[in-house]
C-alpha cells in the first residue's frame, strides 16, 4: 500500500513533460535503474523529405541528470548520448536503421518505422538508482540534435550545439523512498 | 560662399565615420544568422564588422565632440584615411553585391528543374530495374509454391541427386544463380548453385525468410555481399494443410548495371543533399566573400593609416612648428629629412623662421629702446601732472588755435570755472561774463609780438567776492616739438593785495598819528585856554564860543580819527578767553538801554559760550549797533535787533535794522578802510570790525543790503591759534 502510494507520488512528480509542441519526455524510476522515454514530434515532414531525398538522418539524444544544489552549480550525476541513424537505400526503397550506441543495425521496408526509430527513444537506461541520494532534488533533461546529411562533422560543431528540442523535468526523491516497480 | 562649402565639407568629413559605422551596423543586422545557423564565418564577419563599427563610431564621436584644435596633421590624416577607406569600401561593396547576385544566379542554374527532373528519372529507372528483378523473382516463385516435386521432396523425402537435378533444371529455366530448398524446420534439403559447387554448409534463414514461411507469402530482399548485390526470393511450399517448406532462390544482379544504378543513387543523394543545403551554401559563399572583403578593408585601413601617417607626419611637424611660431617661439626648426616637395617646404620654413628670428631680435632691441624712452616720457609726464596738480597757481595751456589743452585743478578752484571749461574748448568762446578778462588776456598775448605778457586785474565771482589776479602768459614755440601755444599762469593775489593795502594804510596812519596827533593836544589846550581867558574880553562872546568850540570839537574829531588810525595800524592780538554769549548780549542790552528802538534778544542758552576777546567783540557789536541806530534814525518806526544763534561750530551775531540800507555800489567797498557813507565817518569802523572777525578766525558779512539791513558776525566757538589762521 505504501509502495503504491509512493509510486503514485513519484509518477506524479515525474509525469510527462511537454517541452515543445508534441515533444515529450518521461522518467521511470525502478528499483535499480532510472529509465527515460522521450519523443520528438513536429519534424515528420522534414524527416520524410530528407529520407526520400536519400539523405542520412541522425538524431542525437543527450540525456543528462543533475542533482540540484542551492547557491551552487548543479552536480552532474549522469550524462548519456543515444545516436539513432537512418540510411536510406533509394534503389531498394528500404531503410537501414542503425543504433550507434549499441552498433545494432537492421533493415526496414517501412518509412514509418524509420521515422519512429529516429524520433523516439523508449526505456533507455540513464543511471543506476543507487547513485541517487534520497531526499534530494534532481533535474533530468533531454536535448535532441537533428542532423541531416552525412554524420562526418567537424570537431568544432560540438562547441556550438544547436539542439532541435530540449526538455527538462525536475523531481524530488523522497527521503524514505522505496524501490519502485517500473 | 567658399567658406560655407568648406565648412559643409568639413562637417561631412566629421560625420563620415559615423555614417560608415551605421553602414556596418546595417550590415551586421542584415548578416545576422538565423536561429540554428551554425556558421562560424558569419560570426567572425559580424565580429569584424562590429569591431570596425565600434572603432568608426568612437572616432566619429571624438571628431564631433572635438572643440579644441586637434594635433597638427591629425585631421588631414583622418581625411586621407577616411577617403581611402571610402574609396575602397564602395567598389568592395559593389563587388560583394555583384558576387552575391552571381552566386544566386549560379545556384539557380545548378539546381535547375531540368537537372532535378533528369535525376528523378534516372533514379526511377534504377529503382524500376530493382523492382522488375524482384517482381520477376516473385512471379516465377509463385509457380513453385505448390510444385509437386518440391512438396513431395520436403514432405516425404526424395533422392538428393534427383532433387538436385530438378533444382538445377529450375535454376537453368528461370535464370537464377542459386536455388535452395528448406523444410519447415529450416533444414536445407537440397541446393544448387550456378557455375559452382553447392555449398556444403547449409545457409541460415534470416528473419525475412521466416516471415515468408510464417505469412505464407512470396517475399524478396536485396542483399549485398562482397561487392555484389543479390536479390533473394522466398517462396513458401504449401502442403495440403499448411506451409511445409521454403524455396530460396538468388539472382545476382549484373555488376555493370548495379554500378550504374548505385552511381545514379549516389549522384541523386549528393544532389539532393546539396539542394537541401542550398541556402547554407549560398550563405557560405556570401560569408566567405564578405570575410575576404572585410579583410581587404582592414588591411586597406592599416595601409591607409600607415601611408597617411607617413605622408602627414612632415605636414604635422610643419603645422606644429608654425603654431609654435605663431605663439612666438622662433627657436623652432623642422627636420629636412626628405628631398621631395615636403623637404623643400621644410627648408623654406626653416629659412623663413631664421629671418623672422633676426627681425624679431631687431624689433626687440628697438622696442627696448622705445620702452625706455617711453618710460622716461611717462616719468616726465607723471612729474608734470603731479606738479600741476599740487601747484597753487592756476595753469592753463592753450593751443595756437585757441583751444584749451590742459588746465589744472588750481585754476578751477581759483576762478570757480563753469562746466564748459574743458580741454579742447575754445578759450575765447568760453571766456564770457566775469571771465572775459581771461579771454582778453589770451587774445592780447596771441596778437602781441612779444613772447611774454603779465597783467593784474580783478574778477568778480558769483558770490560777490572779488579776486585780484596776477596772470602771466608765455608763448610756447620750439622748432623741435610739434606744439605751439601759450601757457597762462594765474595767481590769486587778493590777500597779498589786501595785505599790501593794509600795510600802506597802517603806515599812513602811523605817520599821520605821529605828525598830527602831537600838535592837536596843544591846539585843543590853546583853544580851551583862549576860551577861558579871552571870552570876557571879546565883543561877541557868542561868536567866540562858537569858534573856539568848533576848534575844540574838530580837534577832538581829529584825535578820534587819529586814534582809529592808530587802532587800525596797531591792531592788538586778541586775548582769547571763554565767555558766555548771554553775558555779551546782556552787556549790549545795558549799554543800549537808552535806545528803545534797539531790541536785544538775550534768551539764549546760558551754557552757550564762545572763545574770543570780549573787548574786541564788544567793539564790533557796538560798531554794528551804532551804524544800525544811525541808519534807522530817519525811519518813522526805527527798529534795530541783535540776536545770536549757533551754527555748526560757530556763534553767529545778527544785527538787523530797517533803515535806508546800503546802496548797491557801496556793497563791494563797504568793508574797505576809509570808505564811509557818513559825512563824519572815518570809514574805518567796518574795516576794523572785519579785521577783528578775521583775527578770530571768523567773518563779518553783509547778508542783506536793505529791508532789513542784515550784518552777520561769525565767531568760532573753539579757539583758533594764530598759526592755524
Amino acid at each position: 500500500m505504501i509502495c503504491a502510494a509512493l509510486l503514485a507520488v513519484l509518477l506524479l512528480q515525474i509525469s510527462p513533460v511537454a517541452a515543445e509542441e508534441g515533444t515529450q519526455m518521461q522518467l521511470q524510476l525502478t528499483q535499480d535503474v532510472v529509465y527515460c522515454t522521450a519523443k520528438l514530434s513536429g519534424q515528420r515532414e522534414r524527416l520524410v523529405a530528407a529520407l526520400r531525398d536519400g539523405m542520412v538522418v541522425s538524431t542525437v539524444w543527450r540525456i543528462q541528470l543533475d542533482r540540484l544544489r542551492h547557491y551552487w552549480l548543479n552536480e552532474s550525476v549522469a550524462e548519456i548520448t543515444v545516436v539513432r541513424r537512418v540510411e536510406p537505400d533509394l534503389l531498394a526503397q528500404r531503410w537501414r536503421l542503425v543504433d550507434e550506441a549499441t552498433g545494432i543495425a537492421r533493415q526496414s521496408d517501412s518509412l514509418d518505422a524509420a521515422l519512429h526509430f529516429l524520433t523516439a527513444i523508449e526505456h533507455v537506461a540513464v543511471v543506476d538508482r543507487a547513485l541517487l541520494v534520497a531526499g534530494e532534488s534532481y533535474r533530468a533533461g533531454v536535448a535532441i540534435d537533428l542532423r541531416l546529411g552525412d554524420a562526418g562533422e567537424a570537431w568544432w560543431t560540438a562547441l556550438w550545439r544547436t539542439d532541435e528540442a530540449t526538455m527538462a523535468q525536475r523531481f524530488h526523491l523522497p527521503a524514505n523512498s522505496a524501490p519502485v516497480e517500473p | 560662399m567658399r567658406d560655407m562649402s568648406m565648412r559643409s565639407g568639413v562637417d561631412l568629413m566629421r560625420v563620415m565615420p559615423l555614417l560608415m559605422a551605421a553602414l556596418f551596423v546595417v550590415g551586421i543586422l542584415l548578416m545576422w544568422p538565423s536561429q540554428g545557423d551554425v556558421n562560424w564565418l558569419a560570426w567572425i564577419n559580424i565580429a569584424v564588422m562590429a569591431l570596425l563599427a565600434l572603432l568608426l563610431f568612437r572616432y566619429g564621436v571624438r571628431l564631433l565632440r572635438e572643440r579644441e584644435e586637434p594635433a597638427p596633421g591629425s585631421r588631414l590624416r583622418a581625411k586621407l584615411v577616411i577617403m581611402m577607406v571610402a574609396m575602397l569600401l564602395i567598389p568592395a561593396m559593389t563587388i560583394q553585391m555583384a558576387a552575391s547576385q552571381m552566386v544566386d544566379k549560379g545556384m539557380d542554374v545548378w539546381f535547375d528543374v531540368r537537372v532535378d527532373t533528369l535525376l528523378d528519372r534516372a533514379l526511377n529507372l534504377a529503382q524500376g530495374f530493382y523492382e522488375r528483378v524482384e517482381k520477376d523473382i516473385k512471379r516465377n516463385l509463385l509457380d513453385y509454391i505448390s510444385d509437386a516435386v518440391l512438396v513431395s521432396a520436403v514432405s516425404s523425402g526424395q533422392g538428393y541427386a534427383s532433387l538436385s537435378e530438378y533444382l538445377a533444371r529450375m535454376m537453368q529455366t528461370e535464370g537464377w544463380q542459386k536455388v535452395e530448398l528448406f523444410d519447415i524446420n529450416e533444414r536445407q534439403i537440397a541446393g544448387v548453385q550456378r557455375d559452382a559447387l553447392s555449398s556444403l554448409q547449409a545457409s541460415q534463414l534470416d528473419a525475412r525468410a521466416r516471415l515468408s514461411m510464417r505469412l505464407g507469402r512470396v517475399m524478396s530482399e536485396l542483399l549485398s555481399n562482397q561487392g555484389r548485390e543479390v536479390v533473394v526470393g522466398y517462396a513458401p511450399l504449401v502442403g495440403p494443410t499448411s506451409v511445409i517448406g521454403l524455396l530460396r532462390v538468388e539472382v545476382v544482379l549484373p555488376e555493370g548495371v548495379i554500378q550504374n544504378a548505385r552511381a545514379v543513387e549516389a549522384d541523386y543523394k549528393r544532389y539532393r543533399q546539396l539542394e537541401h543545403h542550398r541556402q547554407a551554401i549560398r550563405q557560405s559563399f556570401t560569408h566567405v566573400m564578405l570575410f575576404v572583403t572585410l579583410m581587404v578593408v582592414l588591411v586597406a585601413c592599416l595601409v591607409a593609416l600607415l601611408f597617411a601617417r607617413r605622408l602627414t607626419a612632415p605636414v604635422g611637424e610643419l603645422a606644429a612648428a608654425l603654431r609654435r611660431v605663431t605663439e612666438g617661439d622662433l627657436e623652432v626648426a623642422v627636420p629636412e629629412s626628405s628631398r621631395d616637395e615636403l623637404g623643400s617646404l621644410a627648408h623654406s620654413f626653416n629659412t623663413m623662421v631664421g629671418r623672422l628670428r633676426q627681425n624679431a631680435s631687431a624689433i626687440q632691441k628697438a622696442q627696448q629702446a622705445l620702452g625706455q624712452a617711453l618710460d622716461s616720457s611717462r616719468q616726465r609726464q607723471h612729474v608734470l601732472e603731479s606738479l600741476l596738480a599740487n601747484l597753487h597757481s592756476g595753469v592753463l595751456l592753450v593751443g595756437n588755435d585757441g583751444r584749451v589743452r590742459l588746465l589744472n585743478q588750481a585754476v578751477r578752484d581759483i576762478l570757480h570755472l563753469p562746466e564748459d571749461w574743458q580741454p579742447s574748448a575754445n578759450i575765447l568762446q568760453i571766456s564770457h561774463g566775469n571771465l572775459h578778462d581771461i579771454g582778453a588776456f589770451y587774445d592780447e598775448l596771441h596778437h602781441q609780438k612779444g613772447d611774454e605778457l603779465q597783467r593784474e586785474f580783478e574778477v568778480s565771482l558769483a558770490e560777490g567776492r572779488r579776486l585780484h589776479l596776477l596772470v602771466h602768459g608765455v608763448r610756447l614755440s620750439r622748432d623741435d616739438i610739434d606744439f605751439s601755444g601759450y601757457l597762462l599762469v594765474i595767481d590769486d593775489i587778493s590777500e597779498l593785495a589786501e595785505a599790501q593795502r593794509n600795510r600802506a594804510w597802517a603806515e599812513v596812519a602811523r605817520r599821520l598819528a605821529h605828525e598830527i596827533k602831537n600838535p592837536l593836544t596843544p591846539i585843543k589846550l590853546s583853544a580851551e585856554r583862549l576860551q577861558r581867558r579871552f571870552r570876557k574880553q571879546v565883543d561877541d562872546a557868542q561868536v567866540f564860543d562858537v569858534c573856539t568850540k568848533a576848534i575844540i570839537d574838530q580837534v577832538e574829531r581829529l584825535q578820534r580819527l587819529i586814534a582809529d588810525f592808530s587802532t587800525l595800524a596797531r591792531m592788538p592780538q586778541p586775548k582769547m578767553q571763554e565767555i558766555a554769549v548771554r553775558t555779551l548780549l546782556q552787556e549790549m542790552q545795558e549799554l543800549f538801554y537808552g535806545y528803545p528802538q534797539v531790541e536785544i534778544v538775550t534768551d539764549v542758552d546760558a551754557d552757550l559760550r564762545c572763545c574770543c576777546d570780549p573787548d574786541q567783540i564788544r567793539q564790533v557789536l557796538i560798531n554794528l549797533l551804532d551804524n544800525a541806530v544811525a541808519a534807522s534814525a530817519d525811519c518813522d518806526q526805527p527798529h534795530v535787533a541783535l540776536h545770536a544763534s549757533v551754527q555748526a561750530d560757530a556763534v553767529q551775531w545778527h544785527v538787523e535794522d530797517n533803515g535806508s540800507g546800503v546802496d548797491a555800489e557801496a556793497v563791494e567797498q563797504l568793508f574797505e578802510a576809509y570808505y564811509s557813507t557818513k559825512v563824519d565817518g572815518s570809514g574805518l569802523g567796518l574795516a576794523i570790525a572785519r579785521r577783528i572777525a578775521e583775527d578770530h578766525g571768523g567773518s563779518l558779512q553783509l547778508l542783506s543790503a536793505r529791508q532789513p539791513t542784515h550784518f552777520c558776525l561769525t565767531i568760532p566757538t573753539a579757539h583758533i591759534s594764530e598759526e592755524e589762521r
